[in-house]
């Protein structure tokens, strides 16, 4: 049962770095445009 | 011998024998610099991506004067609206600009809505940035003026996902610590739980649902309206203080879970809600865009290009030739001949000179002017008419009323059942609580609210893409109620203009045509038109010399040209004499060509029906409308086009004034399709009034349709629209009413706990949500 001092704030930390992936993924402008980017994927690897 | 049609290796449309490989300087110019880049890749990318040679690609258009001054730079992120893309392929071209330009740090392109997202490493000339991409066949127009409200719109679309993301950490963990409390913990292990519960709850709390507070609360406070969203501020301010009683002096019930589920779920609903509503506001309507960005101003030392929005009034300002006003003015230099079709559907412009004034929007279509601007943006003749439309369109249909009538109505009816739980309850307060919270929770009047607006403004933004202008949700609430379509004849089932119907088999061969051709050459005349069009689509010639045009006197024109023998011979294209035995479909104008006296060819005009109109009426018919024509013209016109539609005799009225098609229209209910010019007294009258040609101006101001890309040829599309509108109306609002009905007497008797409700609703309201944005797609 005392194992649950460990588990539970590390469920916190785990879920703060999900919340922080988020967070960057919003900042960085990833869900502004929803359909350009499936168009993307099908361009190939340029060797630049 | 093979003969194979060679294609421009740019564009793909069919080389003319004298060209290779390019069709125009502009291709070539792009194929060029693509390659001295190393970006041909765009090639093989646009066919492995859209399709080979078969499709033919958009021409690269640069003009010059529409390069800006190279006095502005650019540091911070800049938005730009860009056209000339077609495909992915042209995504994949101006996303490599960082590495053609290496000021450019990241480009971004976003294809829904035509943009263009720059950042920069260093300041960079904005006009090497446009002229760059106009060389790619691309127009950017920096979105300046819009640039403030793109960042706010992004910072509130940012904020809503901040404040989703905080409630989807919280929820997830709250729900996990929730799982032991309803397994059975107990003991100081549960309290240390339930405050870590709290503490999880409280960023829920004081930053996620903030919106619900403001409009829920705030706006009760403020301004006594009870908005859908008050059972929902409610629910969490009473919740979590209940919530916390129970913690220290209470049976340890908590709600902390539910709650913040509540938040989590809604939040997605309403970030869907204002990701579409951004988009029905942001998006500029391309048919009102003007594509200027710079103009030439008059100052002391002489003239400089200056942006669109510096002008003034008082300003001199010099457009060239095919250039667009940008604002309303007075010549004061110069004369020329301007192109009013944008406001008043004129085909032929006018002449102006110095004194005349002109409007934003027109087009200079001769020589140099120079003008002082009188009014400016909103001011304007344009700007005036675009508020209209835009006041118009915004108002609030009796249905959107209604809806939002009803959800503040079910709002206030669910506070006052949960009151009366709580009082009706009140030996057993946690039982009361719990059904306190599970009332107020479920019901869902934001779906009323929400689904209404929403439906009614995609749509009209749906029309719009169509080509179909639609002044008002209203009238898509009148359409499918009409059964009587009213039409006019010319202009709107016939193509308005003259052309040639018909001509003897005389008429292209030997000398005739190239006689016609040199007469009606010469003159401006509708008529001579028609007759050169008509020429030079059937057999192209060039125009020989002539001599000595006369007019005659009995109508018609006379002149001289040379025959193959260098001889002058005498012409004359005459109205034909008038034969009582001739059918009843006579053509509007019947003329004969004589040389030397002697008729050698006949030729017949008349106004065309629009090709697809007889299909377009089928449609109609086929769906149970009843057509009339009503037309100022002769019984003999109106018959003729009647039966060529099939429009039956009894439903025909020939010459008509507009005083008559008006008194028509008052004693019948129908729609009326006309033209926008010469019917607007009738189609004021008619329930609905569809314009199908003339300008914006009247047409915005008079008409509730205007189909301004096909014409009646939309009125199918038209019809379909606002009857599939309609039918998703009624289906989303049904659910609405129907889950809110079931729901709330389940929550009454106890049936559902806060939890449950926490989830149910949301779940409701994103369906209606879902439907209401989905349905415009889905087939209804």
């Amino acid at each position: 049962m005392e194992v649950l001092i460990l588990f539970v704030p590390l469920a916190i930390l785990v879920s703060s770095m999900f919340l922080g992936a988020f967070l960057w993924a919003s900042r960085s402008g990833q869900f502004e445009d929803l359909e350009t980017p499936a168009h993307r994927v099908l361009f190939d690897e340029l060797e630049r | 011998m093979q003969t194979q049609i060679l294609q421009c290796k740019h564009c793909h449309d069919d080389l003319l024998p004298d060209q290779t490989d390019f069709c125009c300087a502009g291709c070539q110019t792009v194929f060029n610099v693509l390659s001295k880049h190393n970006l041909d890749r765009y090639y093989k990318l646009r066919e492995d991506l859209v399709g080979a040679p078969e499709s033919v690609f958009p021409k690269p258009q640069i003009s010059a004067s529409d390069l800006p001054d190279a006095e502005v730079y650019l540091k911070e992120p800049t938005d730009f609206y860009l056209q000339g893309m077609h495909c992915a392929a042209c995504v994949w071209l101006i996303e490599q600009l960082p590495f053609v330009m290496p000021e450019v740090e990241t480009a971004r392109v976003d294809l829904s809505t035509q943009k263009l997202y720059l950042t920069f490493s260093q300041p960079v000339a904005l006009a090497k940035i446009i002229s760059l991409l106009a060389h790619w066949g691309y127009r950017a127009t920096p979105l300046q003026q819009a640039q403030q409200h793109e960042d706010l719109a992004r910072k509130e679309r940012r904020l809503m996902l901040l404040r989703i993301g905080v409630a989807a950490f919280s929820s997830g963990n709250l729900m996990i610590l929730s799982l032991s409390f309803y397994a059975g913990l107990t003991g100081a292990m549960a309290f240390y739980f339930e405050i870590l519960s709290l503490l999880l709850f409280l960023p829920v709390f004081c930053f996620s649902a903030w919106p619900f507070y403001q409009q829920g609360l705030f706006r009760l406070l403020k301004t006594g309206y009870v908005s859908a969203d008050l059972p929902i501020a409610l629910s969490l301010v009473l919740g979590t203080v209940g919530s916390v009683y129970e913690m220290f002096w209470g049976n340890h019930q908590l709600y902390f879970d539910s709650l913040s589920m509540l938040v989590f779920l809604l939040l997605c609903s309403r970030y869907l809600l204002l990701r579409t509503q951004q988009r029905i506001l942001g998006q500029a309507h391309p048919h009102f865009k003007l594509p200027v960005t710079h103009v030439i101003r008059k100052n002391l030392e002489g003239f400089t290009k200056v942006p669109v929005e510096h002008i003034v009034v008082g300003d001199t300002l010099r457009f060239f030739k095919d250039q667009t006003f940008v604002a309303d003015g007075v010549i004061t230099e110069g004369h020329s001949r301007v192109d009013q079709s944008l406001l008043t559907g004129e085909p032929y412009p006018i002449k102006v000179a110095a004194g005349d004034t002109v409007f934003r929007g027109t087009v200079n279509q001769q020589n140099v002017v120079e003008m002082q601007v009188t009014a400016i943006n909103e001011n304007t003749r344009l700007g005036k008419i675009l508020a209209t439309a835009r006041h118009f369109s915004s108002q609030k249909s009796r249905w959107i009323r209604a809806a939002e009538k009803g959800a503040r109505l079910l709002s206030a009816g669910v506070l006052l059942a949960s009151g009366f739980l709580l009082a009706l309850f009140w030996q057993q307060p946690q039982l009361a609580f719990s059904r306190f919270l599970a009332l107020s929770i479920v019901a869902c009047p934001c779906g009323l609210a929400l689904a209404t607006p929403l439906i009614l403004h995609l749509s009209l933004r749906g029309a719009l893409k169509s080509g179909l202008f639609i002044k008002h949700p209203n009238i898509i609430e009148t359409i499918p109620r009409l059964k009587k379509i009213v039409l006019d004849k010319t202009g709107t089932l016939t193509q308005g203009v003259f052309d040639v119907l018909w001509s003897s088999e005389s008429f292209f061969s030997s000398e005739v045509a190239a006689a016609v051709l040199a007469l009606e050459s010469q003159s401006r005349h509708p008529v001579a038109s028609a007759i050169v069009r008509y020429i030079q689509q059937h057999h192209p010639q060039t125009v020989v010399e002539m001599n000595d045009l006369q007019i005659l006197a009995s109508g018609g024109i006379s002149g001289e040209v040379l025959n193959a023998k260098n001889e002058w011979q005498n012409w004359q294209i005459r109205p034909a004499a008038y034969n009582p035995n001739a059918s009843q479909e006579r053509p509007r104008l019947h003329l004969e060509i004589f040389c030397e006296g002697t008729k050698r060819a006949e030729i017949h005009l008349g106004d065309a029906l629009i090709s697809g109109v007889k299909e377009t009426l089928n449609n109609l018919k086929q769906r149970g409308y009843e057509l009339f024509l009503l037309s100022g013209d002769t019984r003999s016109a109106c018959v003729s086009v009647a039966q060529s539609v099939g429009i039956p005799l009894s439903h025909v009225r020939w010459q008509q004034s507009p005083e008559d098609k008006a008194a028509f229209l008052q004693h019948e209910k129908a729609m009326m399709v006309g033209d926008g010019l010469n019917d607007l007294t009738a189609l004021s009258c008619a329930e609905v009034g569809i314009s199908v040609r003339g300008g914006l101006e009247e047409n915005v101001k008079q008409c509730d349709v205007y189909l301004a890309e096909k014409g009646i040829l939309q009125l199918p599309l038209l019809v379909d629209m606002a009857s599939r509108t309609r039918r998703l109306l009624v289906f989303t609002l049904s659910f609405a009413l129907l889950y809110n009905l079931l729901a709330i007497s389940l929550a009454i008797c106890g049936l559902i706990t806060p939890l449950a409700a926490a989830i149910l609703m949301p779940l409701s309201a994103f369906f209606v949500i879902a439907l209401s944005v989905g349905g415009q797609t889905w087939k209804f």
